[in-house]
């Protein structure tokens, strides 16, 4: 059973890494002719180009004037459809499995897992946690109306995600390396810390946890109260007293499942509503 | 129905692959900007291209290309050096590099809008720290774009161009400057950085040095200056030092 989950671990980190890498290579690209020779179909595209969060924030100047915010394409438009397509389906899954910046957090927990054990990713009392995760939702709102209102991107100033992908470059604010240095030093204590306070896309996305087609469910019939699933969980959910995860931080990462920390097969597994799930519980 | 991990991650990476790819097959997907600048939508000048929609990556020849300022004009007025570089390769942003010593302000993006809005007489105001070359402001005030009040006005927000010569023209002239030889594209800068000093070049050609940027084949040309003999005396000045 350990090592059929390795092997399904690995499904998901072979992802991560192709998608890291890819967008390592865009960036790279656009600023090295060298390695756009050799990627000419992602030639020419910048980081924003391929960011669907770019598509959210020019939603409004778009209906508006017709155009997009500086630096945001049609890429970024047709990538915000294309998540939101698999976010109704399985929530933010995006999040989860492809996401460079979420798995660049995931590399730097590792490191902090091996540190602390089983103390990594429990430093934050619960009580202080709960609203810091409202951080995300004003981040959010403030993003999408300063955009609106300034047809800039005002937040690339601040985007750690941007400052990670464009170290080599000088279109960095110092502003967005400093919140890059505080998320990775936090990465070592807590599980992907910007996901969890700070992304606004991920904010939008969790959203979708109330009503995608595909819910992380648990088979209360069968279930042994281990508590695995909680503890395996990156976004500190609590798994074990719902019975369908609703939670807008819910990654769709699978982690809590059958196939990975729940030792009970078929008992946390994602699906539709069956006829185990009638039950709508939340974790909330 | 359920899912498996293995069917969720491979089904929505191939989702995303495939759904580029499709996009990328029909001429849908674009990745790079499109370069069509907003226009004023009231006022008198409703239906112009907005000097304000001006972004980083445009280049001088795309500048040329939407708001009818020649590329030559803008790289003269910036002081850039176009004998290695095509004024029309220049992007709005290459400023910010080339002028980022300056402490007292900024000479970017925003500076090349304010330029372009003064050029075609259409409104656009610009950030406070904002500054043009004083070039610039010479080449705005020829043409007749601004009044004299306003080129006094720009002079308190201006920066002298040889304050920024010296960081693009050694960038660019490495190969010239060792060589001290007077070519066709050898500029003023190069004659300057060779240690020839503005007083014995403007005794020799018998005007002042306005553009040191400027190639001199070309400056002799516009001046009505045979090249060859005019370079010849140069070159003498050179070799004795």
């Amino acid at each position: 059973m350990k090592h059929r989950n390795r092997r399904k671990q690995n499904i998901r980190r072979i992802i991560q890494i192709g998608f890291f890498t890819l967008v390592l290579l865009i960036t790279l690209s656009h600023s090295y002719s060298e390695v756009a020779e050799f990627l000419p179909v992602i030639e020419g595209a910048s980081l924003h180009a391929v960011c669907p969060f770019g598509g959210v924030v020019s939603l409004y100047r778009y209906v508006t004037t017709g155009t997009f915010v500086q630096k945001i394409h049609d890429s970024s438009f047709y990538l915000m459809l294309i998540v939101f397509v698999t976010a109704i389906i399985a929530g933010p899954v995006f999040c989860g499995w492809i996401c460079p910046f979420g798995t660049f957090q995931e590399w730097i927990g590792m490191i902090g897992r091996t540190l602390f054990k089983k103390r990594y990713n429990r430093f934050i009392p619960s009580k202080i946690d709960r609203y810091l995760r409202f951080i995300r939702y004003i981040l959010l709102i403030w993003i999408v109306v300063s955009t609106a209102l300034s047809a800039t991107l005002v937040f690339s100033s601040y985007d750690p995600y941007y400052a990670l992908f464009n170290l080599w470059t000088s279109e960095v604010a110092i502003s967005a390396y400093i919140i890059l240095a505080v998320v990775i030093i936090a990465s070592l204590f807590v599980e992907r810390p910007f996901c969890k306070y700070a992304c606004p896309y991920g904010a939008l996305l969790g959203l979708t946890n109330y009503f995608r087609i595909f819910k992380i469910h648990r088979k209360a019939a069968t279930c042994i109260d281990c508590g695995k699933c909680d503890v395996s969980c990156p976004m500190n959910i609590t798994i074990s007293t719902t019975e369908t995860v609703k939670h807008p931080q819910c990654i769709t990462c699978m982690l809590c499942t059958s196939e990975y920390a729940c030792p009970v097969k078929e008992t946390v597994y994602l699906g539709t509503a069956g006829k185990e799930t009638t039950s709508e519980g939340t974790n909330e | 129905m359920r899912i498996s991990s293995t069917v969720l991650g491979t089904g929505v990476a191939a989702f995303i692959v495939v759904a580029v790819a499709l996009l990328m097959i029909f001429g849908l997907w674009n990745d790079e900007q499109s370069k069509v600048p907003a226009k004023f939508t009231t006022g008198q000048f409703a239906g112009l291209n907005n000097p304000s929609d001006i972004r980083g990556s445009y280049t001088f020849e795309d500048i040329e290309h939407y708001f009818s300022v020649p590329a030559e004009t803008i790289a003269q007025a910036f002081a850039l050096d176009t004998s290695q570089k095509g004024a029309n390769e220049y992007k709005a942003k290459d400023l910010e590099e080339l002028y980022k010593d300056i402490d007292n302000g900024e000479v970017g993006t925003d500076s090349i809008k304010w330029f372009v809005s003064l050029y075609d007489q259409v409104p656009y105001e610009p950030e406070a720290t904002t500054l043009l070359p004083e070039s610039a402001i010479r080449i705005l005030a020829d043409l007749g774009s601004i009044d004299e009040t306003t080129a006094t006005v720009l002079t308190a927000r201006s920066i002298a161009i040889n304050q920024t010569y010296a960081t693009s023209a050694t960038q660019e002239h490495d190969v010239a400057s060792e060589e001290m030889i007077i070519k066709g594209n050898t500029t003023y800068s190069d004659l300057l950085i060779w240690g020839l000093d503005a007083e014995t070049i403007e005794s020799i050609v018998g005007y002042p040095i306005t553009d040191r940027t400027i190639k001199l084949r070309d400056d002799f040309s516009q001046k009505g200056l045979e090249f060859s003999v005019y370079k010849n005396v140069l070159q003498e000045a050179l070799n004795i030092l």
